[in-house]
């Protein structure tokens, strides 16, 4: 009698792993990859809109926060402006040394400036949360970032 | 019954475990399909900028259409920015071994593709002690032979260069465009072709072809201007692939952006044209930010 009873908890635990954590874990690996890569396009869209306008404005920014939304992952972006800077040498004259400084003006950008879209991944969808929950199902995961060169 | 649990048991445990791999498997799939794709974009943008920067800053500006044969690219410029772009795409410093790194590890083969010829860059080792960096060939004319007649084609495809032999003229050019695009490409194929098989050990991961033709399939312009083309291959993701990518950058005609210098406070300034208020008086105008600052003048942050 006593046997019988371990018997069912184990095949209980079994049967649920089996059968709700495994197959929530898998939809949201689908999930998952779905929305990474959808994040990538409009990652891709903002910095082709930037580069080619050389504006970014509240519009651009405010379609690219709607689409981050709308992913079944949650991520929150920075957009960062370099302007690349060429200076005198000091040490050598009539040389150069060339950096990239962040600027925090956003509105123009001129010609050879750099954007830089970091994308980070601060939370998962529900069915990838429960697995992790439950049996500590997890994945690699790793944050996007693309640069452009504005042209 | 009870035999027949017992029989049952373990297939299912084994077909559970089964399904486990194979999804394993498509997560992997997964993760480097989307590793990928991040790839292939960061190498459009990079060689994006650099054919910009590369005509950008090495261009001629007494240059109009009829000098359009002398126009001088410098290749290595295009790699810098090429590795700039790549460099801070996967979050690394810009320092110079990281640049080294990146050159000799990461891009077997850069090409450059200008009017009358192509520089093809590879990682070539320098010395005794394992020292490696990229180094440019010389410009290799795109090629085109006839029986004895050697001609050197271009891209303007309407005339060309010939030597018989004995003596270097300048002639019509010997065949139809279509067929001379056919030539350039085939030359620019057969380049990358060569450098990619020799630099990774004859186990490439794919074959690389540029068409002579505009194709709707692939997207692909021939060459018809000053192109850069980079393969990028080695790259590890984290389960275990490898992935590799090729990117083609086209430049247009840009207009140069110059910068005015003057003199703000005692210290010697410059900033684009565009920018500078009309109340501060240029001293001089230079085509473009080097220049001005080998003249000794310092980038303007406040006139952005």
């Amino acid at each position: 009698m006593r046997n019988a009873i371990i018997g069912t908890v184990i095949c209980f635990i079994l049967a649920v792993v089996c059968l709700v954590v495994t197959p929530m874990y898998y939809i949201g690996i689908i999930e998952w990859a779905r929305s990474e890569s959808e994040v990538l396009s409009d990652a891709r869209n903002l910095i082709d809109e930037v580069i080619d306008t050389r504006r970014l404005t509240e519009d651009m920014l405010a379609d690219f926060d709607l689409a981050l939304a709308a992913k079944s992952s949650y991520y929150r972006a920075t957009i960062t402006r370099e302007v690349k800077v060429i200076n005198p040498d000091p040490a050598n004259p009539g040389q150069t040394y060339t950096n990239y400084i962040v600027m925090d003006k956003m509105d123009e950008w001129t010609q050879g400036d750099l954007i830089i879209v970091d994308i980070e991944n601060i939370g998962t969808n529900i069915f990838r949360s429960m697995a992790r929950i439950m049996l500590g199902m997890n994945i690699m995961d790793s944050d996007i970032r693309l640069v452009g060169r504005v042209r | 019954m009870k035999k027949f649990i017992i029989i049952i048991a373990p297939i299912t445990v084994v077909i559970w475990l089964g399904m486990n791999m194979l999804f394993l498997n498509y997560c992997r799939d997964q993760y480097n399909e989307i590793q990928k794709k991040r790839l292939d974009i960061v190498v459009n943008y990079a060689s994006d900028a650099a054919v910009d920067e590369l005509v950008i800053n090495t261009a001629d500006l007494d240059l109009d259409y009829a000098d359009f044969e002398r126009m001088a690219v410098e290749p290595s410029i295009a790699l810098d920015m090429f590795s700039t772009v790549f460099l801070k795409s996967y979050g690394m410093s810009m320092s110079r071994e990281n640049y080294i790194d990146v050159k000799t590890n990461y891009i077997p083969m850069f090409l450059v593709a200008s009017y009358d010829g192509y520089y093809v860059g590879e990682p070539t080792k320098i010395n005794t002690s394992g020292a490696h960096d990229a180094i440019f060939s010389i410009k290799q004319p795109y090629l085109y032979r006839d029986g004895s007649k050697t001609y050197a084609l271009n891209l303007g495809l309407t005339d060309a260069k010939l030597y018989d032999n004995d003596s270097l003229q300048k002639v019509e050019a010997p065949l139809s465009r279509e067929d001379q695009r056919e030539i350039i490409n085939s030359n620019v194929s057969d380049a990358i072709m060569n450098t990619v098989y020799k630099q990774t050990d004859e186990n490439m991961l794919a074959t690389l072809y540029v068409p002579s033709k505009m194709s709707t399939i692939a997207r692909t312009n021939p060459i018809d201007n000053v192109t850069v083309m980079a393969y990028v291959t080695g790259l590890n993701t984290g389960y275990g692939g490898v992935l590799d990518s090729f990117g083609i950058g086209g430049s247009r005609v840009t207009h140069e952006n110059f910068v005015g210098c003057y003199i703000k406070d005692g210290v010697k300034y410059y900033s684009y044209m565009s920018k500078i208020p009309s109340t501060v008086d240029v001293l001089v105008t230079y085509e473009n930010p080097i220049i001005a600052a080998e003249n000794g003048y310092y980038f303007d942050l406040d006139n952005l």
